[in-house]
């Protein structure tokens, strides 16, 4: 079985023996691997990854996280990386190493050239000295997918992070792991975004300008393949009108003209699922494109039960009007996660959504932050659940 | 449609204007009748904007991407009077199209195939040297669009005969008694392009065969990815078919499941053309919008046949690049164009599915 398995970074038979939570060490090794990113890598998604464990950040989120008890790891964790996020197995193995634990990371055999640099660049930072307790416990592995592997490897785990689709969330829950062990499973969501169109309105071209490059970001970025971009727009009215949204999409299709590849691929993906959407949902009452196949607007003519069967993608959004909120807040189920917003005050849309018992919606964002990883996800306190609490009752 | 009448028309015979009269007429009739047979259609029509006052031109046919078929079944007509069903072929573990065909549709692409290969092989029945197994017939699992064009193509068989085994081995006895009975008159030896190279012009070769039917026509499809991936082009591929069997005239065509029956064939400049039962439309990709002659984008294929599902105009996922209409050296009139690829599949970035590979 070893033979099959190919370690990218770190140590074979990594150690369980637990760190506190936001230990020094892990937050000085963050900080070190993000200076080295910042000073080599030039890559989009790496550089973000670098920017995100920069201690001023890390330092913010042990302040949200602080415990009155002892708060430790609970020993070594699995994770089940995602193959199409390139830089997703390091933000998890972050978390995992400020939770306090070891770490187990697997990654896809398909994986790719960002990955590679990535594991490079955590393998170096791993063999300074002073990191050497780090290094004993974290593995960045590679083993082929089947069960047999995977399942040997869970066997000695405290607990085991999932990363994927539905289907490798039921695939990963069937194989047993000791029966202390705590399980995280983040399986596909849909995400969309609120934008208010009094706001919009007032806003003049170039913050319009910057608020469709934060709108890119969060979209065209990874193609809204990520479950946490926007696949619908809705607009609370009252204050613009048609001209506001026009403005609105040709300043995100400037966007995307200077920064999408558009091919033929992407273009062809696009028709196809808004040609799916229209057929199945029956809810398409019109198309707009700007800038020929770079941005594709479906308008709803009313929403469809199932919000989530509104699949947009590489620059395909689907788009919905209302003075109120209240059609969309009754639609809201389990798999509804991010809600992206502009001129909507957040905290107020929050508790609207807890005082109506909503089913879903686990984060609310400014437009450009939907991509951005947290310790709140999922609405799980990925902290909290990947360590233990030394309760003292005196 | 007057179908005897445009049946018993030369399957290159209509000039620019006629051809463009006939898919006008042809293309809006067609979208009227799957708008009022085809809910999911209807309302991807609606969607679209379409009004009822239908557009005169064909490259306003709205078009339907062809992975669309694999998504969902689209028919026109009740269930019960599906007469086939044709799908695909996938390679392992893909989705493959559905094509829901009554005895109509499924007629007249007989009839329309026939038309045009007769064309290039003349009317009469001529010996059938199948370059595939007799297993793709007989066994469920693999039959396909391959079990589709080889029953296609048998109509113009007198008698068939297949040149490899069950194991995809080539049958030198049976190849070697076919060449003895019909190798002195007009044979037709018919397959895919990757499955004659590896399977029958490579096996040829490597047992130092070589055939001599000299009255033969070789005609494949199937498309060039998997020997382009062995850097053989169409030359070397003609070639060696050529030294190998002694066959003269060999074509390839172009193809799909989705439009079976109107079939792209290549003449002897090496072109591909349209029929008159179909047309193609280049388009770029940055919009959509029609390309010149000479300019390369994704091909649009419209087809005056389906009348049981509304695949009448379809965006398909390969490449191509129109050559010229109505000038063919060979003398042929409509498009002629060629195929340069597939459109690239782009690594999808995203966070769904982690555990493949």
């Amino acid at each position: 079985m070893a033979d099959k398995i190919t370690l990218l970074a770190g140590t074979a038979q990594p150690v369980n023996t637990p760190f506190s939570t936001f230990s020094p060490l892990a937050v000085d090794f963050l900080d070190a691997l993000s200076r080295t990113i910042r000073a080599e890598e030039k890559g989009e998604e790496i550089a973000a990854f670098g920017f995100w464990c920069r201690r001023a950040h890390v330092e913010g989120l042990k302040k949200r996280h602080s415990c009155p008890f002892p708060r430790l790891g609970r020993g070594l964790i699995f994770h089940l990386a995602p193959s199409n996020v390139p830089t997703m197995f390091a933000y998890s193995m972050a978390l995992g190493m400020l939770a306090g634990n070891g770490n187990l990371i697997r990654l896809s055999q398909r994986r790719g050239e960002i990955e590679g640099r990535l594991c490079d660049l955590i393998a170096r930072v791993l063999d300074r000295p002073e990191f050497a307790p780090l290094k004993e416990r974290t593995a960045i592995l590679s083993c082929p997918r089947d069960s047999g592997t995977i399942s040997s490897l869970l066997s000695a785990c405290d607990g085991r992070v999932i990363w994927g689709g539905d289907e490798t969330v039921a695939a990963v829950r069937a194989l047993p792991m000791p029966a202390h062990a705590v399980e995280l499973a983040f399986p596909d969501r849909w995400s969309m975004c609120i934008l208010c169109e009094q706001a919009l309105d007032q806003m003049d071209g170039e913050q319009l300008a910057g608020l469709a490059r934060r709108f890119y970001n969060d979209t065209y970025l990874m193609d809204q393949n990520a479950c946490s971009s926007p696949q619908m727009v809705v607009w609370q009215t009252g204050g613009g009108g048609e001209d506001t949204r026009k403005r609105w999409w040709e300043a995100v299709a400037e966007e995307a003209r200077r920064r999408y590849p558009l091919g033929p691929f992407q273009a062809e993906r696009k028709y196809e699922r808004f040609c799916l959407a229209a057929m199945e949902t029956g809810c398409v009452a019109g198309l707009d494109r700007y800038g020929g196949n770079l941005l594709y607007v479906a308008r709803l003519s009313q929403l469809p039960d199932d919000l989530t069967t509104l699949r947009g993608g590489f620059g395909l959004f689907f788009q919905w009007e209302s003075e109120t909120l209240e059609p969309l807040l009754d639609r809201l189920t389990p798999k509804v996660q991010t809600i992206a917003c502009a001129g909507v005050d957040g905290v107020s849309l929050a508790q609207q959504l807890a005082g109506r018992q909503a089913r879903g919606v686990e984060r609310i964002v400014p437009v450009g932050q939907a991509l951005e990883m947290d310790t709140l996800w999922d609405g799980h306190d990925i902290i909290a659940e990947l360590s233990r609490i030394l309760a003292v009752e005196v | 449609m007057d179908w005897n009448r445009l049946l018993g028309l030369d399957p290159y015979g209509l000039d620019r204007q006629a051809k463009r009269d006939l898919f006008t007429q042809r293309m809006g009739e067609l979208t009227a009748f799957h708008r009022a047979h085809c809910q999911p259609y209807g309302k991807l029509l609606d969607a679209l904007g379409q009004g009822d006052a239908l557009s005169s031109a064909p490259e306003e046919t709205p078009m339907v991407p062809v992975s669309l078929f694999k998504e969902m079944t689209l028919r026109s007509v009740p269930e019960e009077e599906v007469f086939k069903t044709i799908t695909s072929s996938g390679t392992t573990g893909q989705k493959v199209s559905r094509i829901d065909l009554d005895a109509a549709t499924a007629a007249n692409q007989q009839r329309v195939l026939s038309h045009i290969v007769s064309h290039f092989i003349g009317p009469k029945r001529i010996p059938f040297l199948v370059i595939d197994s007799p297993e793709v017939l007989r066994n469920r699992a693999m039959f396909s669009a391959r079990g589709a064009g080889i029953l296609g193509f048998s109509m113009f068989g007198s008698k068939t005969c297949y040149a490899l085994n069950k194991d995809m081995e080539l049958d030198v006895e049976g190849v070697l008694a076919f060449q003895e009975q019909y190798g002195n008159g007009p044979v037709l030896l018919f397959g895919f392009t990757y499955m004659i190279w590896q399977h029958f012009i490579r096996a040829l070769e490597e047992r130092g065969l070589q055939l001599s039917l000299s009255q033969g026509v070789l005609i494949h499809g199937g498309g060039w990815k998997k020997l382009q991936n062995q850097a053989v082009d169409r030359d070397t591929f003609r070639a060696r078919v050529q030294k190998a069997t002694g066959v003269k005239t060999v074509s390839d065509y172009y193809g799909m499941a989705e439009q079976t029956g109107c079939i792209y064939m290549e003449c002897p400049m090496g072109h591909l053309h349209a029929s008159i039962w179909s047309d193609v439309i280049v388009r770029r990709p940055e919009d959509y919008g029609v390309c010149q002659v000479g300019e390369p984008g994704v091909l649009e294929v419209l087809s005056l046949l389906p009348e049981s599902y509304p695949g009448h105009a379809i965006l398909t996922e390969d490449m191509g690049v129109l050559l010229g209409e109505d000038d063919c050296p060979c003398g042929r009139l409509g498009k002629y164009f060629a195929i340069t690829g597939r459109v690239p599949k782009a690594e999808v970035r995203g966070c769904s599915d982690t555990y493949g590979g």
